[in-house]
């Protein structure tokens, strides 16, 4: 039974005592009502002969009755497995840190910077839904408005050490190691993270990116991103949950400093 | 003597001509095979535009030679209809300087790249998708569906404005708020109403600048940025939100006021009424 309102004003009502819950340990898809994975509220109807598929995004709040607009709704015909699984971003992503951080001449850190998880939905290796856990805003990083990339972003605490960074089951930690080789101190406002050419990887109960490095010169303001192979050494038990969306040819990047940090 | 026994052809006269004609055939081939390769080789080089007027001048060029050659082996003198086509070239060029002046025209807005087949543009009164840029004319597909020809020659005077050349656009929304608005709360709901947009982009960030002081209200010019292609759901949006927001948090939005004054400030404007219609 739906349990879902239809309201004027494109508005829909959910009754929040009838959803159910999921995890990513053991997904087993709910059919014909209400779940969620952090902010996305998925609604998958089975039928004879297809499937529906809706969901929207909405914070979740302390009472009854949530109230969520903009909701998609799809039909796959034909029949099927369905399987859920975790993927990472389909754009880059900019990490902004609350506060900026200076790195000295020849100094290097590493930061544990969080970025959201997408729901990747397939039916036999058939993608019908690939959606962001929650809603992000889009960004361009450059440095102007004709030189850039459309980017997501995300607010982050890029946390120094482990010990701080929340077991959120609904994010990836990526370790950015930034080395600066340049003659001068850095101040690192924000960071442009490659996601889409990361693989992700489950360790326990936390999702982990592979490692980037980022190493600035003096040549010329320019930076070089190596992204290491396989599950990055702070993952203990890693398994494999989804390889890179995007390719990198020998794991390095060349990019203009403009471009990496800000 | 019998008249047909006159035009009777002989098979020797029908040389020249299947010469001619297998000339012209194989110039054909030979040019389709050009166009093909030029094709393939500059496929991802140059705009699509370009490359449509470069396979034209290969192929109109190769079919040229072999039209010459041909009209060479049915027995024409090349001198003299050079020269006749030169005559020609400038009688026409007397009678047709339009047209002559949209064809430099268009070869001008190739070579400048300032558009592109795909782009949407602004030309004077005119806004659209950029259907074809050909010899004479750019087509354009209007947003209400209408097929619009400008002459190139009218393109290179106006000022064209390609709403498609980068990847993000800014939106001028103009609002205004009434005088007894605290204008520092008004700023800090617009801030919010662009944060919680995730079309709106984070970077650039928002801008708020004051206009001035109107007549009925302070102006306030609230520019944000968006992806090219969301940039009308995302103006439409704010727009919407920034209302809602602003009845939420009790900004009021004001409309014109008119005061009148009849002399004396303190005193009412005396109001008779002399007769009722009926």
């Amino acid at each position: 039974m739906t349990t879902v309102e239809f309201t004027r004003q494109n508005s829909y009502y959910l009754d929040m005592d009838q959803k159910v819950e999921l995890t990513w340990e053991d997904i087993h898809l709910p059919f014909n009502e209400w779940c969620s994975l952090d902010q996305l509220w998925l609604y998958i109807a089975q039928k004879s002969q297809e499937f529906a598929v809706s969901y929207c995004y909405a914070e979740a709040r302390n009472r009854r009755w949530l109230q969520f607009t903009d909701l998609k709704e799809t039909r796959y015909p034909g029949a099927g497995t369905l399987k859920a699984t975790a993927g990472l971003a389909t754009r880059p992503v900019v990490a902004k840190p609350t506060q900026p951080l200076h790195l000295p001449r020849g100094g290097q850190i590493t930061l544990f910077v969080g970025t959201t998880l997408w729901f990747c939905l397939t039916r036999d290796d058939e993608l019908l839904l690939d959606a962001p856990l929650e809603r992000l805003s889009d960004s361009w990083f450059g440095p102007d408005t004709q030189v850039g990339e459309v980017c997501y972003a995300s607010p982050t605490h890029a946390r120094l050490t482990m010990e701080g960074v929340p077991r959120n089951p609904f994010k990836a930690v990526t370790p950015v190691e930034i080395k600066n080789h340049s003659d001068a101190p850095l101040v690192i406002d924000k960071v442009n993270l490659p996601v889409p050419n990361l693989a992700l990887y489950l360790d326990g109960h936390r999702h982990w990116t592979s490692q980037v490095t980022i190493t600035l010169t003096s040549e010329q303001q320019r930076g070089e991103v190596h992204i290491s192979p396989g599950a990055p050494p702070q993952a203990r038990f890693p398994v494999d949950i989804a390889p890179p969306r995007r390719k990198l040819e020998g794991g390095m990047l060349h990019k203009a400093m403009s471009l990496l940090l800000g | 003597m019998n008249f047909f026994d006159h035009i009777a052809i002989d098979a020797q006269s029908l040389v020249p001509f299947i010469k001619a004609g297998a000339t012209l055939a194989i110039g054909w081939v030979v040019a389709r095979i050009a166009v093909r390769l030029s094709r393939s080789a500059m496929a991802h080089r140059i705009a699509k535009h370009q490359r449509v007027l470069a396979e034209r001048l290969i192929f109109w060029g190769l079919m040229a030679l072999f039209a010459v050659s041909a009209l060479n082996q049915l027995g024409f003198q090349l001198g003299v209809l050079l020269g006749a086509a030169g005559v020609l070239t400038v009688a026409i060029g007397f009678a047709s300087q339009t047209s002559a002046a949209n064809v430099i025209s268009g070869l001008f807005i190739i070579g400048e790249g300032a558009i592109t087949v795909g782009d949407l543009i602004t030309v004077g009164d005119v806004t659209g998708e950029v259907l074809s840029i050909d010899w004479l004319s750019i087509k354009v597909r209007t947003f209400d569906n209408l097929y619009v020809r400008i002459p190139n020659e009218s393109f290179v005077k106006s000022n064209v404005t390609n709403l498609s050349r980068f990847p993000i656009r800014r939106a001028d929304i103009m609002i205004g708020i009434a005088y007894h608005e605290d204008i520092g709360h008004a700023r800090n709901v617009l801030m919010r109403v662009a944060d919680r947009n995730p079309l709106c982009l984070d970077q650039p960030e928002p801008m708020i600048i004051m206009r001035g002081f109107g007549d009925s209200s302070i102006d306030l010019q609230f520019s944000v940025w968006a992806l090219r292609e969301n940039f009308l759901p995302m103006r439409n949006a704010m727009q919407e939100e920034i209302k809602q927001a602003f009845d939420a948090a009790g900004i009021e939005i004001p409309f014109p006021h008119l005061s009148l004054y009849v002399g004396e400030e303190t005193k009412p404007m005396p109001i008779d009424i002399t007769g009722r219609h009926d």
